[in-house]
């Protein structure tokens, strides 16, 4: 064999060139591995495309008013804007709110939060005084108008002993965008007080990823809700930790990829405390060649005695293309606890088609009607109605379309 | 109500394993350690053929390749795979005609288990195939089988007497590169049971092959095969209690099922192995691949398990539903105690048209045991109408035990409808109140509860074991309650 003279390059760490090499986020990151499905918590979600992409930061003003205006009616709320990972100042009323722009003292060994921590550029501080309520809700925009771009968004969102508050998360991707989001959101929900997040994700050819940490405090309740209506690969990763007594948090969602899109939703709550309870339901509705991951773990620490904890998973199958990985675990170390889970795969109900076919319903109006019903009973848990309202409209288009 | 809860802990954990003895029965052993001459050893003990030597020396190969897998939810010191036994048999190694000729001694032991051999003969009608260490002493019944032609007898026997059925149907199930055990077992098994039931034949009686670990440190390989050809049936029982030992002892056994077109095969289990002291010293490890495969139109795979011993338990029966119209049935009740672990559950792929799978698992755990249900559900694109229903509770007792469920379920096909549920929960105290109120003392309101949680499994295992399993519960348990 001849030998051939080579030089060998070393192959660049994906986003090495956006971290900070010198702080200890950027150490922290440098030292962590682009994850594959070999790592059983990406089991699911090949990231081959994302780990390639060549992606830049981009500072850019294409988002308008009206953007934002077509998918929520933006005056019953007050609006911050973040385009590509940067504060739109000119589009955002930040009474109350700070801009964030410290990095998070937290090291975490999740590659994501990792990198947004590492690298963010910008984010909010949202204090909710005690005993004080939000009145006009915060509209939160995470915005990609740019299909190069690469945004971290650092959010901290704290609600103080007594308060009340409610978040609308928009995360957009602009018709022609794509780009790449890559948000933590990092919440301490202080005792008595309660903290409602709707997020609603519209992200087109956009890939996504979330991780969002809670922390539950003394009879607290914490409610977060999911729906991604586009996205090409969204990933949400929800981490709760019930840390008092009487704490309580409620996930739901519901997903509905069509085309050749994917949507992972990992949760992960972590009963700390006793007399804690906690509810999960996540519906899933797919059609052409889409894949929906569902991975829902609860975990009851031995002190965690006289937990209540339930999680349910269904889903709908509109494609025989289709495809729906559902994990849901449990993990009790306490005995004196209720936890249940139960999750479903299936198709429409053939009777309830036909009971509606037989009495004069086209098909395709009777499907809509059938699967709006199915998602309605997540979305009827939000307590804000006109959000409702329009969350359903907008997954009645959704299905109509596919 | 404290301090008697205690007390009942207390006393559950006492319970010492009733089949602890050692039989001193002069054993054959193959040095420490594993290499190419132990194959060979074991090879020319056991008189292979050629091919079977390769396959041996293959899988080794294989196996040196692997690594310990580290998935499951359990934890124990590494083992060091040099430092076992690879063979052990009983030294009187005649050809036996009756069990006159079997050593007394060994026959007192199966007394001491409550397995009168005699009794079974002339009682049951159980055929019984008598695996000590590794090699089959005593088979009965042979007679009245091969009338029908059925062929139920050890894998070395089956080995020189049908050598074509072993080469057809060996590791066609569980592939030797399947997993780290399943290669180890491919490599260095010792015996096992072979069986074989012909075309629409329906076998008259239960097999049953009853497992003892004897010789200290000394891994057990056991290697089964069971053949059910085109609208046959046959219902195989495998029972095991082991002697007290404190090293641990791995045991790697291998299960392969096939079923034809119309065939039946109930495969039940009933594990008692030693599962260590109160704490946690000793105890088998037991890591088992078994795995069925529904190959023709209309076949039927059913496995039952009760699992109460072992120190470490890692066992997933499967079933592979190729066929169409084919069913795959799992139930299993899982009891651990003191510092046991379980990691157990099963998987059903489904390949064919309307195939059909039922998933019952009942967990129990106590003391500072681990009890862990990990299941794969998979319904591939071809699976057109599957159906899956899947229900795995998990009882607790006391505050130091765990229960887990890691349940995998992936779906390709529109058609398929899979359902899982799982609940967690202790004996409630109204349960045991009530029983209080009727006169019924708690530790037998406790065994109640346990055995009408159990039920629905214990339901499904032959009569014979069916009485067997009730009291491993009650041993296992008796009056635990958190």
């Amino acid at each position: 064999m001849e030998l051939t003279q080579t030089t060998i390059v070393a192959k660049p760490l994906p986003f090495a060139d956006f971290v900070l090499p010198e702080s200890k986020q950027g150490q922290n990151f440098l030292n962590l591995s682009f994850p594959t499905t070999r790592n059983e918590y990406w089991k699911y979600t090949r990231l081959g495309k994302l780990k390639t992409a060549k992606l830049k930061i981009s500072q850019t003003s294409n988002i308008t008013v009206e953007t934002i205006n077509n998918i929520v009616a933006i005056d019953r709320y007050q609006l911050v804007v973040f385009e590509n990972g940067f504060l739109r100042n000119d589009l955002s009323d930040l009474t109350g709110i700070e801009e964030n722009n410290t990095l998070s003292n937290k090291l975490s060994n999740e590659y994501f939060t990792a990198l947004s921590d590492a690298s963010f550029t910008s984010g909010i501080n949202l204090k909710v005084k005690a005993n004080t309520v939000l009145t006009k809700p915060l509209l939160l925009v995470n915005s990609s108008s740019d299909p190069e771009s690469i945004s971290n968004i650092n959010h901290n969102i704290t609600t103080q002993q007594g308060s009340e508050a409610m978040v609308c998360m928009l995360d957009l991707a602009a018709a022609e965008g794509s780009g790449f989001l890559n948000s933590v959101t990092r919440i301490n929900a202080e005792s008595s007080s309660n903290l409602e997040i709707v997020n609603l994700q519209v992200l087109g050819k956009a890939t996504a990823i979330q991780n969002i940490y809670v922390d539950v405090a003394e009879d607290a309740s914490f409610k977060h809700f999911g729906f991604s209506l586009i996205g090409q690969l969204t990933r949400n990763n929800i981490n709760v930790n019930l840390n008092k007594t009487g704490a309580y948090a409620e996930l739901n969602g519901v997903y509905v990829p069509s085309g050749s899109q994917h949507i992972d939703n990992h949760t992960y709550i972590d009963h700390i405390a006793p007399n804690c309870n906690s509810s999960e339901l996540y519906r899933g509705i797919l059609s052409n060649t889409a894949t929906g991951v569902f991975n829902g773990k609860v975990m009851v620490r031995q002190a965690a005695q006289k937990t209540n904890a339930f999680q349910a998973n269904n889903n709908i199958l509109l494609s025989d293309k289709a495809t729906m990985n559902s994990k849901p675990e449990l993990e009790i170390y306490a005995d004196d606890v209720k936890c249940s889970h139960g999750s479903t795969t299936g198709q429409m109900d053939k009777d309830a088609l036909f009971y509606l076919q037989a009495r004069g319903i086209k098909k395709t109006a009777a499907v809509k009607l059938l699967v709006t019903a199915f998602a309605d009973d997540v979305v009827s848990r939000v307590s804000d109605e006109h959000l409702a309202e329009l969350i359903n409209a907008m997954i009645e288009k959704q299905i109509s379309e596919n | 109500m404290a301090t008697t809860e205690k007390e009942l802990l207390e006393k559950v954990t006492k319970t010492e394993y009733k089949y602890g003895f050692t039989t001193n029965i002069e054993s054959d052993k193959a040095p420490k350690g594993l290499n190419e001459d132990i194959i060979r050893l074991i090879s020319s003990k056991k008189e292979e053929p050629q091919w079977l030597l390769d396959f041996r020396l293959k899988s080794f190969e294989i196996w040196k390749t692997m690594k310990e897998p580290n998935w499951a939810h359990v934890k124990y010191p590494k083992i060091d795979f040099q430092d076992l036994y690879y063979y052990a048999a009983p030294k009187p190694k005649k050809n036996l005609e009756s069990l006159d000729e079997v050593d007394p001694e060994l026959l007192d032991t199966f007394k001491k288990l409550g397995i009168s051999i005699e009794e079974q003969k002339r009682l049951s009608g159980v055929a019984v195939d008598i695996v000590m260490d590794s090699v089959s002493v005593a088979t009965t019944f042979t007679k009245t089988l091969k009338e029908k032609g059925i062929i139920f007898c050890s894998m070395g026997e089956a080995v020189k007497n049908y050598p074509e059925l072993i080469q057809e149907h060996l590791a066609s199930v569980v592939p030797v590169k399947d997993n780290f055990y399943a290669a180890l077992n491919s490599a260095v098994f010792t015996d096992g049971s072979f069986c074989y039931i012909p075309k629409g034949v329906r076998c008259p009686m239960e097999l049953s092959t009853y497992f003892r670990i004897n010789e200290s440190n000394t891994g057990q390989f056991e290697r089964t095969l069971v053949i059910a050809d085109e609208d046959s049936y046959v219902s195989y029982l495998e029972g095991c209690t082991a002697p007290m030992r404190d090293e641990n002892q791995l045991h790697a056994a291998v299960v392969e099922l096939k079923a034809a077109k119309g065939a039946e095969i109930k495969y039940s289990t009933v594990q008692n192995w030693y599962p260590g002291d109160k704490n946690g010293k000793g105890g088998i490890y037991n890591f088992v691949t078994k795995r069925g495969i529904c190959e023709g139109d209309h076949s039927k795979i059913s496995w039952t398990q009760v699992e109460t011993g072992s120190a470490i338990t890692w066992k997933y029966p499967s079933c592979i539903l190729k066929g169409n119209h084919s069913i795959g049935e799992f139930y299993s009740v899982a009891v651990t105690n003191n510092h046991q672990q379980a990691d157990t559950g099963t998987k059903m792929i489904h390949i064919g048209k309307n195939t059909k799978s039922t998933i019952i698992s009942k967990g129990v755990s106590a003391g500072f045991s681990n009890n862990s249900y990990r299941g794969l559900v998979r319904i591939n694109k071809s699976a057109t109408n599957a159906r899956n229903f899947s229900q795995c509770d998990s009882l607790l007792m006391g505050d130091q035990c765990g229960a887990h469920t890691f349940p995998y379920i992936e779906t390709e096909n529109s058609s398929a409808q899979v359902e899982h549920e799982a609940t967690t929960s202790k004996i409630g105290e109204d349960q045991i109140f009530y029983c209080n109120q009727r006169g019924i003392a708690t530790e037998k309101a406790i065994n109640l509860i346990v055995n009408g949680y159990a039920k629905e499994v214990l339901n499904k295992l032959p009569m014979e074991f069916a009485v067997e399993a009730q009291k491993l519960l009650e041993i296992s348990l008796e009056g635990s309650v958190g």
